[in-house]
């Protein structure tokens, strides 16, 4: 008797506590399906993943020890500086980085604004990790000259500018639709392409430089381009947790996968490419910090990345004989980062150092393996120009993240074929 | 009434275990406040992305980059407690009454989540948190430190989180807790007292906060 009496309070609380769990669970859990079932979610993606991951010869930054002889090309100057002159303003925006015209007259900084636009649909991996992606900012884009030193604003919320070949007009993504800037009218149109609202389509969407758009064509599809008919690679499912690295023509394209723990069960970080003919390389594996630094050659033939180890190194993948060459290994674990091919894919322009340890400098190497030359202390993120004369590089800013410097080179060696200036 | 007493009461029993399950959970998680992370990170086209994140899960996606995977499991559980004791740094002075001044990078904090601005050091920043970049061996790291951080290393050393960024910080902590011997807790203790060079806590943040920053969203305090 005494016992029933309590029952009610006992289910109550039981109920209460359940609901209470369930409700934390609940609390706890991102929403990474909202509108689809996790069973048939990323097949593609597992299928890609499982055939990868059954290669036994990947390279794998987590078990890889450098060879202990340093690989260091012979110091030899290169080029001259001609110029060094700093270019963005002090206007208080947030300048991150800018992406050359291929006629090298301009370029379109990205400056990343105080708003956001939210992620409502995430296109997580279904994952026992709580890393979320929330949101993504609204960034102006800016458009400046270097011979006249003038910047013209193109728009107030854009991201992923890219050049048209003919450098007439820009294309970049303004939240889900892609647009086009006319250079001559100032203009921007809306071009009728559109990405779905979701993590991957905010984060992962990208125009290429003929006006056609790399992008799902609806929430939690595969991206394709739109705009023409499907390139030989195929769909290619990402999520939001994925990057993807277009060649130069857009006809290749590398897809890093991000490292992902679900139901206790780990799957490392992949990187795979994505060949014209449909085949799919893979590549790397444990390396996400090396495949998004991953530059594809203007020849659109290798891609050049660097492998964090206690040895740091450069290397170069031949997309067309399979082979990797390791370019540099430093006898130091110093950063290796940012990068930058030049335009006939005879350098390859880098930053050494991350002002921990050893402070921060910019080298040219030569890709054959010959030369290399200090060029500047204290810089960063250098970014050749398409002429070949200028390099872009920034310095940590001190009223800001980063300002950015222009400079101009001549070349103190005589290149076979080339006239001397 | 048998019956009903016995579904009751398992049900009961399930409800209590669930309770001793999240009191457990939340005295395992008492060390270090579980709040949130939320970062604004850099991505690789020039654009921020903000991530929200819990603290084992930013350890794991930043242990691996700033240790070296195949180093042993004693160095890297060093590794892993010594990043716990930075994100502990930071709680410590955002939400549990630090009187000490704050910088490096910290942005605030609203309700239960922090705000952070997580540069990578290729980018211009101080700290490689790269999101998707966890490994097998620095997650069992994590996983078998968790809940420790280094506040336990000295007895003699002053009772405040807030030294513990001088380990968090130290350009040359990952080689010191590598050349060294021992389990992690050793190799921390090496560390910690073979600082060279410490970190400066009151060194003005290399990423320029903008200080008078109204946005809800990315809030300023």
């Amino acid at each position: 008797m005494r016992r029933s009496r309590f029952l009610p309070v006992l289910v109550l609380l039981a109920l209460l506590l359940l609901s209470a769990g369930i409700a934390t669970v609940a609390g706890r859990q991102v929403t990474p399906f909202l509108d689809k079932q996790e069973n048939e979610a990323f097949t593609l993606r597992a299928k890609t993943i499982g055939s990868t991951l059954s290669r036994n010869d990947l390279f794998d930054c987590s078990t890889y020890v450098p060879d202990t002889h340093p690989l260091l090309p012979i110091e030899q100057q290169i080029f001259h500086v001609v110029r060094d002159i700093k270019v963005t303003p002090d206007d208080g925006k947030d300048y991150l980085g800018a992406v050359w015209s291929p006629s090298g007259d301009a370029m379109v900084f990205v400056a990343p604004t105080g708003d956001h636009r939210d992620i409502l649909n995430s296109d997580a991996l279904p994952s026992d990790e709580d890393t979320q992606l929330v949101a993504i900012s609204k960034n102006e884009l800016v458009l400046y000259f270097p011979d006249r030193n003038t910047w013209k604003q193109i728009t107030s919320d854009g991201a992923r500018p890219t050049w048209s070949t003919d450098a007439r007009s820009i294309y970049y993504m303004a939240g889900t639709d892609l647009m086009k800037f006319d250079i001559s009218t100032q203009a921007a149109t809306y071009t009728g392409l559109r990405a779905p609202n979701t993590g991957v389509g905010l984060l992962v969407s990208r125009p290429l430089s003929d006006g056609r758009l790399l992008a799902p064509r609806q929430p939690h599809a595969p991206l394709e381009v739109q705009g023409d008919e499907m390139p030989a690679w195929g769909p290619i499912e990402v999520a939001v947790s994925d990057y993807v690295l277009l060649s130069p023509q857009g006809d290749q394209i590398v897809v890093a996968y991000g490292a992902n723990t679900w139901k206790g069960q780990f799957v490392p970080a992949l990187t795979v490419i994505y060949h014209p003919n449909g085949e799919v390389t893979p590549l790397l594996k444990n390396c996400q910090a090396s495949a998004i630094e991953m530059v594809w050659s203007p020849d659109r033939n290798r891609v050049a990345y660097p492998v964090r180890a206690q040895r740091s190194e450069i290397r170069i993948y031949d997309v067309r004989s399979g082979q990797t060459q390791v370019l540099v290994r430093l006898d130091t674990p110093d950063l290796l980062s940012g990068l930058s091919w030049s335009p006939d894919s005879r350098y390859l322009a880098f930053t050494l150092g991350d002002d921990r340890v050893t402070p921060r400098s910019i080298w040219l190497v030569s890709t054959d393996g010959t030369t290399r030359q200090r060029l500047m202390a204290g810089g960063l993120l250098p970014n050749w120009s398409p002429d070949g004369e200028h390099i872009l590089y920034a310095r940590p800013g001190t009223t800001r993240l980063l300002d950015w410097y222009l400079l101009e080179l001549s070349p103190a060696i005589q290149i076979e074929g080339e006239q001397r200036k | 009434m048998n019956r009903q007493l016995r579904a009751s009461m398992m049900l009961a029993a399930l409800g209590l275990t669930l309770l001793l399950a999240l009191m457990w959970s939340s005295t395992a998680n008492a060390l270090i406040p579980s709040y949130k992370h939320r970062h604004r990170y850099i991505n690789p086209d020039y654009t921020y992305s903000y991530y929200e994140t819990g603290k084992e899960d930013y350890i794991k996606n930043t242990l691996p980059n700033e240790w070296y995977s195949t180093w042993d499991a004693d160095t890297l559980q060093a590794g892993a407690v010594i990043i716990r004791s930075g994100v502990y740094w930071r709680v410590n002075r955002s939400v549990l009454g630090s009187p000490w001044p704050n910088n490096n990078c910290y942005k605030g904090g609203s309700g239960s989540t922090l705000y952070y601005r997580t540069v990578p050091t290729s980018r211009g920043g101080q700290e490689q948190w790269l999101p998707n970049s966890s490994q097998s061996s620095t997650n069992s790291a994590i996983d078998a430190t968790y809940g420790y951080h280094a506040e336990l290393v000295s007895p003699s050393a002053t009772p405040r989180p807030d030294n513990l960024v001088g380990l968090r910080y130290n350009p040359t902590i990952q080689n010191r807790t590598h050349n060294t011997t021992g389990d992690w807790l050793t190799r921390i203790r090496y560390a910690y007292l073979n600082q060279g060079d410490p970190y400066d806590p009151n060194h003005e943040c290399s990423q320029i906060d903008d200080q008078t920053s109204t946005n809800p969203f990315y809030p300023n305090y």
